[in-house]
This record gives C-alpha cells, sequence and structure tokens, in this order.
C-alpha cells in the first residue's frame, strides 16, 4: 500500500457495473481506475501498482482464469472476484489459481466493501509484520502461535491451531477446501473432505458459543470456509 | 377447404415422395430380381420404408410398407407378373415383411421425437440461460445502485427518501429470486439437475439458507434448534440450501407475521431429518394431496404473491440428492411441517473416531 488512499482497479464490461462500484468506493475515500476487457486489466496491472484488484470473470474477450493467471505470474495484489450465482465449481478453480475471494451477482455494495477492505487489511499486515488477528471474541497471535477467548488462552491440538492459523492468515476472506486440505494433511489427503469437516466441528466447540450456529469459523457451502471479523462478513448478503 | 388442403399439402408430399421412392425401387428390383434372388430382393422393399420412418415420418412410412405389398407380389411371387398369392408362405412372408416395416416405421419415429425433444430442450435452456444473463445484468446494477445511495448522508438523512431506495433495492432482491426460480424450475423440467455430491454437515446447510433469508423472514421469529454432533450427509450442499430456502420462503409466506418458524435438524435412525415448521394456514386434503404439483396453488391463497413452483422444485432438488420430503400439516390454519430426510453419510460416521485418533497428534 503506497498512500493512505487504496487504488483499486475494477474490471467489468458493464459501464453500469463499474459505475456504481466506483461511486461506493470513492465514497469511501479510495482511488479507482477501470478496465472493460481482460487484454486492458491486464495492461492496466503492469502499468500502474493497485492495492487491489476486483475482476468479473465473464469478460468478452479473455477467460477470467487466464486473467487471474496472468496476473499471479508476476503478481500478488489481492484479487476480488464478481461471478454469477451457481458457479461453484468455476469459484473454487479461480480461487485455487490464486484469487483471493469472490463476491456473488448482484451483490450490495456493503458485502463488496467488506471483502475489499479484508482483503487489503491482510495486504497491510503482510507489510507492518502485525501478528494477531482478531475475529470477534477470538484472538490469534500468528507469532507466539497462541490463541485466545476472550482474554483466556485456548488449548488446541497442533492440526486445530493449524487450521486456524491458515484461516486466520486469510481473515474475512473465504479459504477453499482444497487448500486447507494441503496446508494442514498434505496433498496426498486433497479428497478427503472428511478430515475437514471433523476439525471444522472441533474447532468450533472451542471458539464458538454455539458451536451448531456459529458466527467466527463460518461456512461457503460447496467452496470453503471464512473466519468472519465482524457480522458483514458473516455469510452472504440476503439476497 | 382450401385452408385445410393448404395444412394438408407437406404430409401429402411427404406420401408421394415415399411412394415415389417405392415405385424407384420396384423398378430396380424388376432389372436386377434375376441376379438377386427373390429373398434378397423382398428385402430391397424395406429399404423405402425406412428411408421413408428417417425422412418423411411415421405416415410416409406406413404408406410406404403398405404399397410395397403390391409390386413384391407381382414381382416376386409365383406366378410372376400376377397380383395373385399361391403359397401360404407368402403369406407369412408378407406378414413378416408387413411387421418388420411397422417395426421400423415406429423406431424412427420415436428416434426422430426424441432427437427433436433434445433439441427443444437445449434450445430452451439457451434461452432461459440468455434471458437470465440479460435481466440479471441490468438487475445487478440496480441492486447495487441502490445499495451505494441507501447510506449516502443525503437519503439516510431523509426517511422518505431512504423509504424509497429501500423499496428500490428490496424489490430488486425479490426479482432476483425469481430469476432464480425460473433457472431453478427450467433445470428441473428438462431433467438437468446435476448434483456435486460432496461430505456436507448439515448444520452448515441450515445456517447459509437462514443467513440467506434472514430479512425476509424478520417479521416472523425464527427459532433454530440444531442437535450438536449431527451425521454428515453426501449431498450437493448448495442445491439443498436452495431447496431448503424453498421450504423457509413457503413457511414465511403462509404463516402471520408475528408468528414463530421453526428450523429443527435431528439425527432419525439413520436418517438426517430437517424440519421447518411454521403457525400458518396448514393444509386441508384437497391442498395436501397436490401440494408438490407444479402451479398448484391452494385456492385460499390467492393474495399472496407465488408461481406455486417452490415445492415442486423443492422436490425435485431433494430427490436428485438422494433426499425425501414430507409434509405434515393438522389441517387449515394449523400450521404445517415439512421435513426433509437424507440418509446418513456412511463411511463418515463408521470413521469418524478412528479419524479424530489417528489424525491428531
Amino acid at each position: 500500500m503506497t498512500t493512505n488512499t487504496p487504488a483499486i482497479l475494477v474490471v467489468d464490461d458493464e459501464a453500469q457495473i463499474r459505475r456504481f462500484v466506483r461511486a461506493g468506493f470513492e465514497l469511501q475515500g479510495f482511488t479507482i481506475h477501470d478496465a472493460e476487457t481482460g487484454a486492458a486489466a491486464i495492461r492496466d496491472a503492469t502499468l500502474r501498482a493497485h492495492d487491489l484488484i476486483i475482476l468479473d470473470i465473464g469478460l468478452p474477450d479473455i477467460d477470467g482464469a487466464q486473467v487471474v493467471e496472468r496476473i499471479r505470474g508476476w503478481s500478488d495484489v489481492p484479487i476480488i472476484i464478481l461471478s454469477v450465482r451457481a458457479s461453484e465449481a468455476e469459484k473454487v478453480r479461480l480461487l485455487e489459481l490464486g484469487a483471493d475471494d469472490y463476491v456473488v451477482k448482484p451483490f450490495g455494495m456493503a458485502e463488496l466493501l467488506a471483502r475489499a477492505k479484508a482483503a487489503l487489511r491482510r495486504r497491510q499486515r503482510a507489510a507492518t509484520g502485525e501478528p494477531v488477528v482478531h475475529a470477534g471474541p477470538l484472538s490469534v497471535d500468528l507469532a507466539a502461535r497462541t490463541v485466545s477467548l476472550d482474554g483466556q488462552r485456548l488449548s488446541l491440538t497442533p492440526k486445530e491451531y493449524r487450521l486456524l492459523q491458515i484461516l486466520a492468515q486469510h481473515a474475512s476472506n473465504v479459504v477453499t477446501h482444497q487448500h486447507l486440505l494441503r496446508e494442514v494433511w498434505g496433498a496426498a489427503h486433497i479428497d478427503d473432505p472428511h478430515y475437514l469437516r471433523i476439525f471444522v466441528r472441533k474447532l468450533r466447540k472451542k471458539i464458538e458459543a454455539d458451536p451448531t450456529q456459529p458466527k467466527i469459523l463460518v461456512t461457503e457451502l460447496g467452496v470453503g470456509y471464512r473466519l468472519a471479523q465482524r457480522p458483514a462478513d458473516n455469510g452472504p448478503e440476503p439476497a | 377447404m382450401q385452408r385445410a388442403w393448404g395444412r394438408m399439402w407437406p404430409e401429402i408430399r411427404k406420401i408421394l415422395a415415399a411412394l415415389a421412392l417405392v415405385a424407384a425401387v420396384s423398378v430396380i428390383v424388376f432389372l436386377l430380381v434375376r441376379y438377386l434372388g427373390v429373398s434378397r430382393a423382398s428385402v430391397a422393399f424395406l429399404l423405402p420404408v425406412v428411408v421413408a420412418a428417417i425422412r418423411w415420418g411415421p405416415a410416409a412410412a406406413m404408406a410406404a410398407s403398405i404399397v410395397g405389398v403390391v409390386p413384391m407380389v407381382f414381382l416376386l411371387y409365383e406366378p410372376i407378373y400376377h397380383l395373385q398369392i399361391s403359397d401360404p408362405q407368402q403369406i407369412f412372408d408378407l406378414a413378416l415383411y408387413i411387421l418388420v416395416a411397422v417395426v421400423v416405421s415406429r423406431l424412427a419415429a420415436q428416434l426422430s421425437a426424441a432427437h427433436v425433444r433434445a433439441e427443444a430442450n437445449l434450445l430452451r435452456q439457451a434461452v432461459v440461460d440468455s434471458v437470465s444473463h440479460e435481466l440479471r445484468t441490468p438487475l445487478a446494477s440496480i441492486l447495487g445502485s441502490a445499495t451505494v445511495l441507501e447510506p449516502a448522508p443525503p437519503i439516510a438523512g431523509d426517511r422518505r427518501l431512504a423509504g424509497l431506495v429501500q423499496g428500490i433495492r428490496e424489490e430488486a432482491e425479490r426479482l432476483d429470486r425469481e430469476i432464480q426460480m425460473l433457472l431453478d424450475a427450467s433445470r428441473v423440467s428438462i431433467d438437468r439437475i446435476e448434483p456435486k455430491r460432496e461430505l456436507v454437515d448439515p448444520a452448515d446447510i441450515i445456517n447459509s439458507a437462514v443467513a440467506r433469508r434472514r430479512r425476509q423472514i424478520s417479521g416472523r421469529s425464527l427459532e433454530l434448534e440444531i442437535a450438536e454432533d449431527l451425521p454428515f450427509v453426501f449431498v450437493d450442499g448448495a442445491m439443498i440450501e436452495q431447496a431448503l430456502i424453498q421450504i423457509v420462503d413457503n413457511a414465511g409466506k403462509y404463516s402471520p407475521p408475528s408468528s414463530r418458524i421453526r428450523i429443527e435438524a435431528k439425527a432419525d435412525n439413520g436418517y438426517v431429518a430437517l424440519a421447518v415448521t411454521d403457525q400458518g394456514a396448514g393444509f386441508n386434503a384437497e391442498e395436501y394431496r397436490r401440494a408438490s404439483e407444479r402451479f398448484f396453488r391452494g385456492s385460499r391463497h390467492i393474495g399472496v404473491s407465488g408461481s406455486g413452483l417452490g415445492l415442486w422444485i423443492a422436490k425435485a432438488f431433494l430427490v436428485a440428492n438422494n433426499g425425501r420430503l414430507i409434509i405434515a400439516s393438522a389441517g387449515e390454519s394449523r400450521g404445517t411441517t415439512v421435513t426433509v430426510l437424507f440418509p446418513v453419510a456412511r463411511h463418515a460416521s463408521a470413521n469418524l473416531a478412528a479419524v479424530t485418533a489417528y489424525n491428531d497428534d
């Protein structure tokens, strides 16, 4: 992040969508650039240093996945995908290629802002080395490898901690099942969602007030999990 | 009279074409019968039937098979060049020929009808996809713009304006739900439900559905009771969520604003049962019988907006995931309980303890 007004590149072929996204972000003090094709987006991303890219995956010229791949070739700028509903497999594919999160069209500005701010916070945390991630009553100290709930230190098993650690590193953004399985259990277990379901349950029993109605470790059906930091992060906007 | 003739002309043309083909085959058989032999030559008369069935439909095929009998008898059967049958075996041959011709023409007709249907389905899917894209794109702009305006101080500070913008947003959300319903309905009606099944925690499905609908059922108090440690199920989570949303929407629509809606999930004898109970309109015997029919709407609910597709879609989605839907009501105005049942995913519960012990060091 170069200045205190973060710069965002908005890529969508619909002018009216670019317009309201621009207005929504500018009202919050962001600087916006926009592009209407994948080629223009890639060109723009090489010319300017953006703090975040918001990318519609239904572009007329280049497949969204290709745009993500190309940008990931040289840059780790956060990318948030705009997609239509009922394409869980497509979302997962793009997240696996390196996108940071997604928002389903049609969406409310509050939801997009929440996702964008989360991605920016993560970038800032990485830049400043801030080790503690807060999510409601939960704090995860990534440096000291400790977890506390309402100030009380929690005791987690190594795998429970590892799971929480990865979610905390991506706090407020979604992490796919595949990513979690690979990072916690290794590539050999990428097709064993079973482990993940059980450990998520164990973890919820330790960190949630009501483990059957989680507010911190929330599920994105068919995609993955999210460590919700504030109520706006908690599940999709009603739509 | 003229118009009836005009309507029939294409059909007649096809029959004439089939008869011309029979004539052509007859000439060829007449010329070649010496070299072919009688049995092979009679098989040649099946050719116009097959071609007519595939290209011109069952009526033309039937005409070709019946008319084909004449040159067969005339050219091939002793006495040759007489329309006369002398041998009972020839009668048997002819009967066999007609039978084969009928079967072939029926099969060909079914094949071409299936082909037409498949093409119509593809076309319908393409239309629905493009309509939904064309509707959703402007809708996304309307909804997004409304949500930018809503919190802006000049709007939020004026109650009348705030109300208008809120109205725009809510109506856009409603349109989006209706479009989703149409899309789902079209997927169900052309049998294109392709669940991507995986191991899912049933509680996650309920929580996700409730998060999506909290605003719409906010007038009614919502009670959630999810048993701890529910067994996992093997389903397409997003699809079941959509089915559950339909059921919860119905519960909200057909119950008074101050009433309670209760969602309960528990394990039940090898099944996971998700039950949505409302204190609303309930079902009478007639409504109960027809509840999950497409487009069925109880005559008591004229004033409630709806298409009569909700339960029908929900049921199709559930069945595609090995689930079942059970409706129970004590009668009119006495509330409804819709229960969804899924078999427990087998390997999951059996190995749970082992995995837990093995995997954590």
